[in-house]
């Protein structure tokens, strides 16, 4: 497509491949293009096809509704398809967000060659502008042909399929583009105006809340379409943009626009944030890029040499062992600053948001009365749950597998602690909140009595869950190579949310059944010692080498040539 | 002080180091050359202890390193080739999780990184994250985290990779005045000229196994070489490399 024989071409080639590969360092996340287009093409397929059976005029007729209107009943579906993509272009653009932008490597391998800054410059925009084409055409295509057959298979004539392939993929296509634009003006504009010994953290603060918005935009998916407008045209949920795209479809299918009032929300929301971004890029640019020469390589940081108190009385009180502190520090320092461990935390507590929030909105939604709401219970228990099973996940993700030399030189393999290291870690991101605002609302909603009970259970339970699935870790977190066994996934998937539910909802109603008789605990308190006795006991008889501290860590293969003939 | 004993090593059929010899005394420096490929880095892992060697032992102070390689890794320091540090620590950060993993008390520690942080032109920049150092300073950072616990034994990998005139100056100073005062140092390098000035014993390795191996002045003597560039070009002929730089000359200059 680009003349790669040609200056201007080639570059536009490398800014492609770089924003796919980035600098190589260290990313074990990398797809191929084709097989990253393939995996974001395929489940709006899936769902297209799953939708046959709701407008299937033989289920149809079989239910005896013949007066279905298959229109109406597409919003919700609709408002699917717009959702995913919306939320698929902009999670590339949150998560490759540090490639769209050419860089200091960029500069010391472009600026000294016979290239103008502003053909570099021309460049990376038309690479940048090509992959969001590329993508919200790629993400929705399947869906674009599938999904209108779906629903105007009931006419069985080319008009009415047309007429909704026209509407769907431009509501579809306006989504992925107000996402891909709207991300890239406020990560720009953030970019713009932080000074630059912020930037980092105020960078991955906003991608984190792009992250957040982008699960709530998901989660919105399944109630939104449900709260629909009934009279007064600016209702609430107007204000989401994904609704916005929604008025588009419905306005071009005829229908008029039941939440906005109008499609101009849609259209000028993308194209402002287009001219908007392309700004900001040009800005940003300007300051950033053609600068890097002007800028010191290494800029003295402002901080104090005396650790916090935090730290002092942590490493005084809790973390005693030289390893535990050297490796607890580290572990925590790795999980706010790895950008990739940071975001993939920030949307696992996202996705727990999400859950606890749903609990919180049906709790109050249909009251109990007299006694304690369990649903109320379970949302700490859901929350302590999402973090502590994505902090096992990601232990297993090496920030960067060629550093950990390091740990490997220095510590003894047979003397580590990094069980407790672990579970330490995991109550660390639990305890603060839970302590600081679990706390104080469990008190001002129960009272004194159930708000340290409660508080106190969720502590226990979550330390169970650690323990239990820290069982045999023996890897320092964040340093081991780890090669997950791929059938594996769907047995984790299951076993993740069989746990939540035991976890969450059957773990708040056993505790419901003590709170209302608080001499029930010490019923409990046996089961929770012989729980950790047993723990114990199983760490206790594994063997030697299954104790032994790894530092790569690849499944056993099923199969081997032997090479026999050798 | 250390003695490494027949040592072999092999990566299934490929032979990587083979019956190679040798002891470091207090206050002697061995530089251990060869070209690409010849077992170098294979030997300074099993010397750190990251390799099991597939025959042979390394003894320290009369005992197998492996009998007790914890309390062995707290009397080395290693300074690899490549400056692989986590990037976004600090550099005070990273010598501090270094000192602390390191059994150092805490007030020698801080102190320690400090002074050394100081003494290395890195103080400025001790709380800026490692991604923002440049080749050199984090060489400099390697340098301290294999030095700050008073090794009894330091094994340096290509240690000048990356250091500017001024530091590698200083760099070749240190390690003469470390020796001086007892320690043990294992050089590892392509640079000859400072593998010629600096260390006392030498041993040049070709295809994993040992083609010379004595004082350096011995060696150089025996084969009365002027230079150890000539010893080694002697020693290890593997490419005619005037003829190799002619060519690419040509190339270079055909229009």
């Amino acid at each position: 497509m680009f003349d790669i024989e040609r200056s201007f071409g080639r570059l536009v080639h490398h800014f492609i491949y770089r924003i796919f590969y980035g600098a190589g360092e260290g990313d074990e996340l990398q797809f191929s293009i084709p097989a990253l287009l393939g995996i974001c093409a395929t489940p709006a397929a899936f769902a297209s096809m799953m939708l046959f059976t709701k407008y299937s005029t033989l289920v149809l007729f079989l239910l005896r509704r013949p007066a279905f209107d298959v229109y109406k009943a597409s919003i919700p579906d609709e408002y699917f398809f717009i959702v995913f993509s919306m939320v698929v272009t902009g999670s590339v653009v949150v998560l490759k967000w540090d490639r769209l932008f050419p860089d200091r490597q960029d500069y010391d391998n472009l600026a000294a060659l016979p290239i103008s800054s502003r053909d570099i410059f021309y460049s990376s925009l038309v690479a940048l502008l090509f992959l969001a084409g590329i993508f919200a055409i790629d993400i929705n295509i399947a869906a674009m042909v599938i999904f209108p057959y779906v629903v105007t298979s009931i006419y069985d004539t080319f008009g009415a399929y047309l007429s909704f392939f026209i509407a769907h993929g431009a509501a579809v296509i306006l989504a992925s583009f107000l996402a891909c634009f709207g991300l890239l003006s406020i990560l720009g504009f953030t970019m713009l105006v932080t000074p630059k010994q912020y930037m980092r953290r105020v960078s991955l603060a906003v991608r984190i809340a792009c992250a957040l918005g982008l699960v709530a935009t998901a989660a919105s998916a399944f109630s939104l379409p449900s709260a629909q407008p009934a009279g007064s045209r600016m209702h609430a949920i107007a204000y989401f943009p994904s609704v916005w795209c929604l008025d588009v479809q419905q306005t071009l299918l005829g229908r008029g626009a039941p939440f906005t009032g109008s499609a101009w929300w849609g259209v000028g929301a993308t194209a402002f944030s287009f001219v908007f971004a392309i700004l900001i890029y040009s800005l940003t640019y300007s300051r950033h890029f053609t600068r890097i020469p002007e800028q010191a390589a290494v800029r003295p940081g402002a901080r104090r040499d005396k650790p916090s108190i935090i730290r002092r009385f942590l490493d005084r009180t809790l973390i005693r062992s030289p390893f535990q502190r050297a490796t607890y520090h580290f572990a925590c320092k790795t999980l706010f600053r790895s950008e990739r461990h940071c975001l993939l935390f920030g949307a696992a507590a996202g996705v727990a948001f999400f859950f606890a929030a749903s609990a919180v909105s049906e709790a109050f939604a249909e009251p109990v009365r007299g006694g304690i709401d369990a649903r109320l219970l379970s949302v700490p228990l859901i929350i302590s749950y999402f973090i502590i099973c994505t902090l096992r996940t990601l232990f297993d993700l090496p920030t960067d597998p060629t550093a950990n030399w390091v740990f490997q030189a220095i510590v003894d393999r047979h003397r580590h602690e990094c069980r407790a290291v672990g579970t330490k870690v995991m109550l660390t991101m639990i305890v603060p909140w839970l302590v600081l605002l679990g706390f104080p609302l469990h008190v001002m909603k129960w009272g004194w009595e159930v708000g340290l009970l409660h508080t106190a259970y969720v502590l226990l339970s979550a330390t169970a869950l650690a323990e239990l699935l820290l069982v045999g870790f023996r890897k320092i977190p964040f340093t081991c190579l780890y090669v997950a066994s791929k059938d594996r996934v769907l047995i984790m998937v299951i076993v993740f949310l069989i746990g939540l539910s035991v976890f969450g909802s059957s773990n708040a109603r056993l505790e419901r059944w003590a709170l209302e008789d608080p001499v029930r605990f010490l019923y409990l308190l046996p089961c929770f010692v012989a729980f950790f006795a047993g723990i114990r006991a199983r760490e206790h008889d594994l063997h030697i080498n299954d104790r032994i501290l790894v530092f790569e860590d690849r499944p056993s293969v099923n199969l081997q040539l032997l090479n026999l003939s050798r | 002080m250390l003695h490494a004993h027949s040592l072999r090593k092999s990566y299934g059929a490929l032979l990587a180091v083979s019956d190679v010899s040798f002891s470091i005394g207090h206050g002697e420096i061995l530089g251990y050359v060869g070209p690409n490929g010849a077992g170098k880095s294979t030997t300074v892992k099993m010397l750190a202890g990251l390799l099991q060697p597939t025959s042979g032992e390394v003894l320290f102070n009369g005992r197998s390193i492996h009998h007790d390689l914890a309390s062995y890794k707290q009397h080395v320091g290693y300074v690899p080739e490549e400056p692989n540090l986590y990037p976004y620590l600090t550099a005070r950060e990273y010598l501090d999780m270094v000192g602390t993993l390191r059994n150092m008390p805490r007030p020698l520690r801080l102190q320690k990184i400090d002074e050394l942080l100081r003494l290395f032109s890195l103080h400025p920049q001790r709380h800026t994250a490692l991604s923002s150092y440049s080749k050199g300073m984090r060489q400099k950072v390697l340098l301290i985290s294999g030095l700050m616990h008073n090794p009894d034994l330091i094994i340096f990998d290509e240690p000048l990779s990356g250091l500017d005139v001024t530091s590698a100056f200083v760099f070749r100073r240190l390690v003469t005045t470390l020796a001086r005062q007892g320690k043990a140092i294992f050089y590892c390098s392509h640079v000859l000229e400072v593998v010629e000035k600096l260390c006392t014993h030498l041993l040049i390795l070709k295809k994993g196994t040992v083609v010379a191996h004595g004082k350096t002045r011995t060696v150089l003597d025996t084969l009365n070489q002027p230079s150890l560039e000539e010893t080694f070009a002697q020693l290890v002929p593997e490419i005619d490399a005037a003829g190799v730089a002619e060519q690419i000359a040509g190339v270079v200059c055909s229009t």
